[in-house]
């Protein structure tokens, strides 16, 4: 469990398929483990970045349901469904769920193999801004009480005059907390810093 | 309840009683009035009588008292004549004595009186034994023969009787002649009176109402004016005998407007008077000697009543049937209403057809748009079904039994098409037995057709729905197999491609294709064993104690549900089957009695197994519930598949139990018990015989 490598997790509840699954997606070059439920998934996973390879129709919790359990944990991982026969009304609910592909069985190599890769991908992105986030987050943590204050008034655009009026101090001052701010956040510009608080204020 | 009913009893009995105190009292009242009518009337009639003798002839024209007593023992039953006899026989001496006459003629003059009376009631009795009304030209008949052979009879008595009295100086046959007459004369001109306002009741008389009193009392009024000028007075004497027709219109107006009881009141009145008036040789008639002047009086009144009580009786026969008529005739349309059908008669020499009633209304055709003849009428008829409809006429026509009955498209006002139902039959001539006409029915069953189709469409819709249902689970069973087949060469390809020759992978991914193919194959071979059933095995076994078997396997459940289960097996020979699938048709039946009982009050909570030998040498198991029992008319239909009446039942259950039971040789029905719940009943063989023979249903 020390891989540091995308992992695909292969759920589906028939052996042969999912051994068959595994096999495949091993030989193309991915890191795979699988598992017969939905439950068996939540106990097993580490949280390693990977995606999911999900069979619609489960025993016990079903493929949708472990989506929307997955959808409200905060390192959830992209989903691409398999199901044997497809219909539209699971499909659509689904995708707009977030899910990076619902593919009918037997499914193509090919295909399958772009959803999987698709999916890594839009992990990566995720866990890469999930990082950037958490590290804003921790140079925010590190700004003094005044230095927030500063830093809120600054990015919703108010001049050093104003900011100095509203909190009842000099110029100087403001300019001194503002400066302090920049280095904190590490940002090199006023805009910089601007994009900063939105991503901030967004998470 | 049942003191109700005691009471009610009681008191019909008390009813009873006292009706019946009531019937006797009423019996001796009625006999008093009888006794006092007759009583007054014979001695009225008699006084009249007497009053209407034409001196210084001796003889009467006219001589009610008889005919007093021949009307009322035609009103009373044979048992009451006694009662007319003893109160006529006083009046009687009554009148008479006062004339100084000797006291044996008047004891032979009350005989004969009697006997005309006895002879005319006796002989219209049995010429017609309902009674006698007027209202019909059969009653006049009768009446004018029973009043002559009486009249003829009894004057032979009365002229005997004057001759043994040696009574006056006329000859035998004059006395019987001038008898004869008078007696006739006073039967047409009394009985009729009496008869028929004895029947009028209080009720009539008002009923009548301002308008008819009005005009009843200006008839009367005319017709005096008339007779008294005409009969009465010496203004038309030597005029012209001619005049005594005058009172003719008036008898008529009476006759027409006021029925048999009119015409014989006014001809009363108007025999009285005329009478009267030419014995004081006054009008048209009283210009001759007294005996000429009484014969022709009765000539006269002898036909014109007959004939006026003729014109009344064909009157009211006609009025009856045409009341007859006009309620049919209602009761006909009525029933048209009621059932918004159309009705039409085709006459088969004209073509001409005619609607009764509403016509096609009830088809959104107003009356002017109705087709006037069967060639425009079989224009609304769609055109593929018109030949059909056609030959269906064609057969009734040319057949014997004269009906027909077709379903066809009607074009209806709005030109949408609608279906009908018709029914016809044809009505031939009494003597040719040539067809002359034909009557139609037509009954909208267009809203019946609907839910007719909408039913089978419902049914074929479940049977798709069960198909697709079916196909959805095979095509997943396959289809897992298949997929991981796919990814399994693709995962050989991908490891022959990148060119590794790793021949133990390469072999356990050639054991996990064979290993789905194999899987995929089974499927495929367990379908087609569900589609021919020979896949059993067949054992003989005792049916009893596989029985007792799932009853162990039950008890718990049954324990847990609170449903008693008792069984009753009978000494049975052992049966040839599948163990399985008889053990899965009882469990079945048996849920499925639970699932009756489930709702019912703890002592209804209750099933029963048996076995029986069947007629047939087979055995039969019966399984029998105490729940609400099958819904009426369903008893086939529960064993067919996604029937059901469980909220959350798939309707399989009983489906899949008959398929096994059949599938073993069996036959298995479901009834309702006479008492209570329902009773399901399946057969097994005895004998060897392969189960595939049995008839699918």
């Amino acid at each position: 469990m020390t891989t540091t490598g995308p992992v695909v997790h292969v759920v589906d509840d028939d052996a042969s398929a999912r051994g068959a699954l595994t096999r495949m997606l091993r030989i193309a070059g991915f890191e795979v483990r699988g598992y017969a439920s939905a439950i068996e998934f939540l106990d097993g996973h580490t949280g390693a970045s990977g995606c999911l390879v999900l069979d619609v129709r489960l025993p016990g919790m079903s493929g949708v349901e472990l989506q929307t359990v997955l959808g409200k944990g905060d390192e959830s991982l992209p989903i691409v469904f398999l199901t044997g026969r497809g219909d539209i009304e699971t499909s659509v609910h689904a995708m707009k769920s977030g899910a990076v592909d619902f593919l009918t069985k037997p499914v193509k190599r090919d295909v399958l193999f772009a959803a999987v890769r698709a999916a890594i991908a839009r992990d990566a992105d995720a866990r890469a801004h999930r990082a950037e986030l958490r590290s804003l987050r921790s140079r925010f943590a590190t700004l003094t009480t005044r230095e927030r204050q500063v830093f809120d008034r600054v990015i919703h655009g108010k001049l050093n005059k104003q900011i100095a009026d509203e909190l009842g101090t000099s110029i100087r001052t403001v300019k001194a907390h503002r400066a302090s701010v920049m280095t904190k956040m590490a940002a090199g510009s006023l805009a910089e810093l601007v994009g900063v608080g939105n991503r901030l204020g967004s998470a | 309840m049942a003191n109700a009913t005691r009471t009610a009893v009681q008191q019909r009995g008390q009813r009873t009683l006292l009706s019946t105190l009531s019937a006797v009292g009423d019996a001796r009242l009625h006999h008093l009035r009888v006794a006092s009518f007759v009583f007054v009337g014979y001695y009225l009639g008699a006084r009249l009588g007497l009053a209407l003798t034409f001196v210084p002839n001796p003889v009467s024209v006219l001589w009610p008292p008889n005919s007093v007593v021949f009307a009322a023992l035609l009103l009373l039953p044979v048992q009451s004549w006694w009662v007319v006899a003893a109160a006529a026989l006083p009046a009687h001496l009554l009148a008479e004595m006062q004339g100084g006459v000797p006291i044996a003629m008047v004891l032979c003059w009350f005989v004969s009186n009697m006997s005309e009376a006895l002879i005319g009631a006796t002989c219209l009795r049995l010429l017609r034994p309902q009674p006698v009304t007027f209202g019909a030209l059969r009653d006049v008949s009768a009446f004018m023969v029973a009043a002559f052979v009486a009249a003829f009879l009894s004057s032979f008595i009365d002229a005997a009787f004057v001759a043994v009295n040696a009574f006056g100086d006329s000859s035998y046959w004059v006395v019987w002649r001038t008898r004869l007459l008078s007696n006739v004369t006073a039967a047409l001109t009394v009985v009729p009176v009496i008869v028929t306002w004895h029947a009028s009741r209080r009720s009539e008389l008002v009923n009548m109402g301002r308008a008819g009193a009005f005009e009843a009392g200006v008839l009367i009024a005319g017709l005096l004016a008339v007779t008294l000028v005409v009969f009465n007075s010496n203004l038309t004497a030597s005029v012209a005998p001619a005049l005594i027709y005058l009172p003719l219109p008036f008898l008529l107006w009476a006759t027409l407007r006021f029925g048999p009881r009119g015409a014989s009141g006014a001809f009363a009145l108007v025999a009285m008077l005329v009478i009267w008036g030419t014995g004081h040789g006054l009008g048209p008639l009283g210009t001759r000697l007294p005996a000429e002047n009484a014969f022709s009086v009765q000539l006269f009144l002898i036909f014109v009543g007959p004939t006026l009580l003729c014109l009344a009786a064909a009157l009211e026969e006609r009025r009856r049937a045409e009341q007859s008529r006009r309620a049919s005739d209602r009761l006909f349309h009525l029933l048209l209403q009621a059932t918004n059908d159309a009705v039409y008669e085709r006459d088969l020499t004209t073509d001409a057809v005619r609607f009764s009633g509403h016509g096609l209304a009830p088809f959104g055709y107003a009356p002017a748009l109705l087709p006037q003849t069967f060639g425009m009428f079989t224009e609304l008829i769609h055109p593929d079904d018109r030949e059909r409809v056609l030959t269906a006429h064609l057969g009734a026509v040319e057949g014997r039994g004269g009906h027909w009955d077709s379903e066809f498209r009607l074009r209806r006002g709005d030109a949408r098409y609608t279906h009908v139902h018709e029914q016809g039959l044809v009505v031939r001539d009494k003597a040719g037995r040539a067809p002359s006409q034909m009557i139609g029915t037509l009954t909208d069953i267009t809203e019946r057709r609907e839910t007719e189709e909408l039913n089978q469409r419902l049914a074929q819709a479940s049977r798709f729905a069960a198909m697709g249902e079916l196909t959805a689970s095979i095509a997943h069973e396959i289809n897992q197999p298949m997929s991981a087949i796919l990814s399994n060469v693709d995962a050989a390809e991908m490891l022959l491609d990148a060119g590794q020759q790793d021949s133990a992978e390469l072999r356990q991914i050639l054991e996990d294709i064979r290993s789905d193919d194999l899987r995929a194959s089974e499927v495929i071979r367990h379908i087609r064993g569900l589609a021919n059933k020979r896949e059993v095995a067949f054992v003989r076994f005792d049916m009893n104690e596989l029985a007792r078997a799932v009853l162990r396997l039950v008890a718990p459940t049954a324990r847990r549900r609170g449903v008693m289960v008792t069984s009753r097996f009978a000494q049975v020979p052992s049966v040839y089957g599948d163990r399985i699938h008889v053990q899965q048709v009882l469990l079945n039946l048996l849920f499925n009695g639970m699932d009756a009982v489930a709702d019912m009050i703890p002592e209804r909570r209750r099933l029963e197994i048996a076995t029986v030998q069947a007629e047939a040498g087979d055995v039969e198991v019966r399984i029998r519930d105490w729940g609400d029992g099958i819904p009426p008319g369903q008893c086939e239909r529960i064993f067919d598949s996604f029937y059901t009446t469980k909220e959350h039942g798939m309707g399989l259950g009983l489906s899949i139990t008959r398929t096994l039971v059949e599938a073993n040789g069996g036959r298995i029905c479901a009834e309702n018990h006479p008492d209570a719940g329902a009773v399901f009943r399946f057969t097994l063989r005895i004998d060897g015989r392969p189960a595939g023979t049995n008839a699918r249903r």
